[in-house]
């Protein structure tokens, strides 16, 4: 049995296999784009709930935990964490900015919570944009020279950036650095609003230049495939066919935020429950309204996509995007239709392929 | 020659969804899916079950007899030792 039939499988069964957390929204960077809503305020989640979550989930057979900020090694109890979730046997991932990965600490996360893979953001080829965007001078140098350390303790180190004005003219460049460092890179076209629907960071949203850029040079790596090359675990599957739902938003995955709201996903910010108050079990499986209503939306999100899929438009959705842009999940964001355009005009633009003339019988 | 215990390789991960496993060894990357039975064995396995302990569990559990639960056994272990699911458990 293939990975994608588990996955489809606890997309339509609604059962949990995937959860982030945001464990503290400390950091000790400061981006300009940092989509956290800062402004939240609650009781932040105690260790020991952090801990019994853990234990929930590791119960319910959820297998990847992503740890999450702000920046989560920020937390005063991250490597107690990580190593609670290490011992439970999930496949951590780390967010990070990997300004702190460095030294004794990043022997720790080695040694005591050994991730699958900690993801790291870097911001551009060069420190003018990379420090730009963090707005701590020296920070890409500093997080240049920890990703070698990391790289050759043997942590699997994965790097994503937002493609944004301030970077799209290197684009070639922070693919040259990173193949140089030996680390797998993701370069995202797409710059979204805070949490709090704040949508100061569009205003470095990268221009249509930059976008087409960044598909030709991702065309330029992996000819004639999908723009992503990068092997995620289990987590990395995505059905293509039988599913029920768009995604995996409420009915596969979860995020939790500091002060225990739970969502269905990183982006779609809509609280189906509190762990201050209910148990992750029984949040999933006691039949709330709000995620009985997530669920629908994402069942009524597939049968949208589905019938543009049929009529041959390839437009994707994401429904945290949509209640971002529009209000509505089901919302159309433009921003969508606008890569999915720029993305038909680059392969008209290129020259046809030659084809092999088949011989006609008359 | 089959070992009295095994222990699964440290870099291993797996969850069992509805019956069936997901197993990533992360050094590679690799996933791989067990059926329901594959799933148990891991399991035990896991926990370090003598070999001898393990295949009587199993005769328990399923409708099969001793020398087929044996061939299909090893040729199992053989597939999770040569894909490094599992490793011979150090003796002391």
């Amino acid at each position: 049995m293939a990975l994608e039939s588990i996955i489809r499988k606890t997309w339509n069964q609604n059962i949990l296999f995937s959860a982030l957390v945001e464990l503290t929204y400390k950091c000790n960077l400061n981006c300009f784009y940092c989509y956290n809503d800062l402004a939240l305020s609650g009781h932040a989640l105690r260790d020991e709930q952090w801990l019994r979550f853990f234990d929930d989930l590791a119960l319910m057979q959820v297998m990847n935990l992503t740890l999450s900020g702000g920046e989560p090694l920020s937390h005063p109890s991250f490597l107690e964490l990580g190593r609670h979730a290490r011992q439970l046997g999930f496949v951590v991932r780390i967010k990070s900015n990997g300004h702190a990965l460095r030294g004794r600490l990043a022997r720790q996360v080695k040694d005591e919570i050994d991730p699958f893979v900690i993801e790291i953001s870097l911001h551009g080829a060069t420190a003018e944009a990379h420090d730009r965007q963090t707005r701590i001078p020296g920070s890409f140098d500093r997080l240049v020279a920890n990703l070698g350390e990391l790289r050759d303790l043997g942590l699997r180190i994965k790097l994503n950036c937002t493609l944004t004005v301030w970077n799209e003219s290197e684009i070639d460049g922070i693919f040259a650095l990173t193949d140089r460092l030996g680390l797998p890179m993701a370069i995202h076209p797409t710059v979204t609003p805070r949490d709090d629907g704040d949508t100061t960071p569009l205003q470095i949203a990268p221009t249509s230049e930059g976008i087409q850029r960044l598909y030709a040079a991702l065309d330029r790596r992996i000819p004639d495939s999908e723009t992503r090359a990068d092997s995620e675990g289990p987590d990395g599957c995505t059905p293509t066919s039988g599913v029920e739902t768009n995604c995996g938003a409420g009915t596969a995955g979860i995020a939790v935020d500091p002060y225990g709201n739970v969502y269905p996903c990183v982006q779609w910010r809509r609280s189906i429950g509190n762990l201050h108050e209910q148990s992750i079990r029984d949040i999933w499986e006691g039949g709330s309204s709000d995620l009985e209503e997530v669920r629908e939306i994402n069942r009524a999100a597939r049968r949208m996509r589905d019938e543009r899929e049929a009529m041959g438009d390839p437009l994707g959705h994401c429904m945290g995007l949509a209640v971002e842009k529009t209000g509505d999940p089901l919302g159309l964001d433009p921003e969508a239709r606008r890569h999915v355009d720029l993305r038909a005009d680059l392969d008209a633009s290129k020259p046809a392929k030659r084809r092999s003339l088949l011989p006609v019988v008359s | 020659m089959r070992e009295d215990r095994y222990r699964v390789q440290s870099d291993v991960r797996f969850r069992v969804v509805d019956g069936d496993a997901v197993v990533l060894r992360q050094n590679s990357g690799q996933v791989l899916v067990l059926n329901a039975v594959g799933a148990r064995i891991l399991e035990l396995l896991t926990a370090q079950t003598s070999t001898d302990d393990l295949i009587a569990t199993l005769l328990d559990e399923l409708e099969v007899d001793r020398p087929q639960l044996e061939r299909d056994f090893d040729h199992f272990l053989d597939e999770l030792l040569n894909r490094d699911i599992v490793e011979p458990l150090p003796i002391g």
